[in-house]
């Protein structure tokens, strides 16, 4: 899947720095292998994971990229949703995640996958608006994007979650800047 | 033009609960509404992936269908089944948590990946509208249209026949059906003890959703968040409220629930 991997970089790491995760993966579905494979990943265990394949419908990403729907679990060492093999590949065990898709149409691309808030609490419902928005963002990133796609009103909406959180990162304004920029090329083309 | 065309944000998720005059708010009460009934003999339809009835905290199904889509239509199968993944025993025992008595019937849709087939969801909806349930609990839903226009005439048969339907709101912010049809009572989960009104629906209640204790598979528990878990809430206290008014339509219990909201308040009198 043709990519802005840059720009995914930057959504994915101001993502995480929105709603204060640990870590942050971003995985794309390879609907021919019925897998998904890790795009982009920061975090203590970013190198383990990196490149890394994940069946569809296994585990918590693999649940949302077979669903579309996000799920937050406030304690995966208890979820039987979690997928602990992953965890034991990268050794890192995660305690709390949020997991949202990235969808165009009705289609799946991939999932935006957040580990560990910093401050120690699970993810909440304004995590989860949030990261959705940055989700949306992100399909702007991706080179199949629609040319109808309704970039200017995912971005003042993901800049509204922003400012409800209460938090205006440089990073984040700078992703939404380049994904606004980036989608208005495409557009135009 | 694509049901994504809209971008649907429910918008009362994330604690925006604002207080909302309603003409019945202290007029009407939780005593008079439900008091300590316990949803008794009132059939709550589980559309959903199955319910364990062996866990603790779900107890006895009353009866069972499961839907398929077979090659020459659909196939309701009434023998006894179980869940092919937790969300529906989660979403049973929410109800049966508030509604204890009440009588639980798990219709099965959805699979062991948690997805199923529209046509098998629109076929399992109709047979609980037809079968004279009184609740449907619908805690998942289809963002494609070509669905639209199924869903939409088994909804409206099901305000016809005084049958509530309680759908949970999409987590993802676009719109799903049946969630989206004004005649169905739809569900966004909130960090709350008490369901609230949104002044500005679709998204019509808000309920506990947030770090739900639920009963799951082989006896388990999870602890989980999201609209699933709030539309069983709500799907509970209309049990409830049709043991006490069976009689009551789709459109007063939902008059009723909105006066009942936490943040309904007395809409403004004249001032002497």
């Amino acid at each position: 899947m043709a990519m802005d991997h840059d720009l995914l970089e930057t959504i994915v790491d101001a993502s995480a720095q929105i709603v204060g995760a640990t870590s942050a993966a971003l995985f794309l579905l390879d609907r021919q292998a019925q897998d998904l494979a890790f795009a982009v990943a920061h975090g203590p265990a970013a190198d383990q994971v990196r490149g890394r394949r994940l069946p569809l419908g296994h585990g918590i990403a693999g649940l949302v990229a077979q669903t579309g729907e996000p799920i937050i679990v406030a304690d995966a060492e208890s979820d039987p949703r979690h997928a602990r093999d992953i965890a034991q590949v990268s050794g890192y065990q995660p305690r709390t995640l949020l997991c949202v898709p990235l969808l165009t149409g009705d289609d799946v691309l991939g999932v935006l996958e957040l580990l560990d808030r910093r401050d120690g609490a699970s993810f909440d419902l304004g995590d989860m608006l949030v990261a959705t928005q940055f989700a949306r963002v992100a399909v702007l990133a991706l080179a199949t994007a629609p040319p109808e796609s309704a970039a200017p009103a995912d971005l003042h909406a993901l800049a509204d979650r922003i400012a409800a959180h209460g938090a205006r990162e440089s990073a984040a304004c700078e992703a939404i800047l380049q994904a606004y920029l980036a989608g208005l090329e495409r557009s135009s083309r | 033009m694509s049901d994504r065309a809209v971008i649907y944000d429910p918008g009362f998720a994330a604690g925006q609960v604002q207080a909302v005059p309603d003409v019945l708010a202290g007029e009407i009460t939780p005593e008079w509404a439900w008091g300590n009934s316990t949803g008794r003999g009132v059939k709550v339809a589980v559309i959903d992936s199955g319910i364990d009835a062996d866990h603790p905290a779900v107890g006895a199904v009353t009866g069972y269908v499961a839907v398929e889509i077979g090659p020459d239509g659909t196939i309701l199968d009434t023998a006894p089944h179980r869940d092919l993944f937790g969300h529906g025993t989660a979403c049973a025992g929410i109800i049966r948590n508030l509604a204890p008595e009440c009588e639980l019937y798990s219709v099965r849709v959805l699979g062991e990946q948690l997805i199923g087939r529209g046509a098998a969801f629109a076929a399992g909806l109709r047979w609980a509208v037809e079968a004279g349930m009184q609740v449907c609990n619908l805690s998942l839903g289809t963002t494609r249209a070509q669905f639209f226009a199924d869903l939409q005439a088994v909804a409206d048969l099901a305000a016809f026949r005084h049958v509530t339907l309680v759908a949970a709101a999409n987590n993802s912010p676009q719109p799903s059906y049946p969630s989206m049809f004004a005649s169905v009572i739809s569900v966004t989960a909130q960090d709350t003890t008490r369901h609230t009104i949104n002044p500005t629906p679709p998204a019509e209640f808000g309920a506990p959703g947030v770090n739900i204790r639920t009963p799951w598979l082989d006896g388990g528990w999870l602890t989980t968040t999201g609209n699933s878990f709030a539309a069983p809430h709500i799907s509970g206290l209309v049990a409830r409220l049709l043991e006490r008014h069976p009689e009551a339509t789709p459109a007063q219990v939902r008059t009723i629930l909105r006066a009942l909201a936490a943040n309904a308040t007395p809409s403004c009198k004249v001032s002497p």
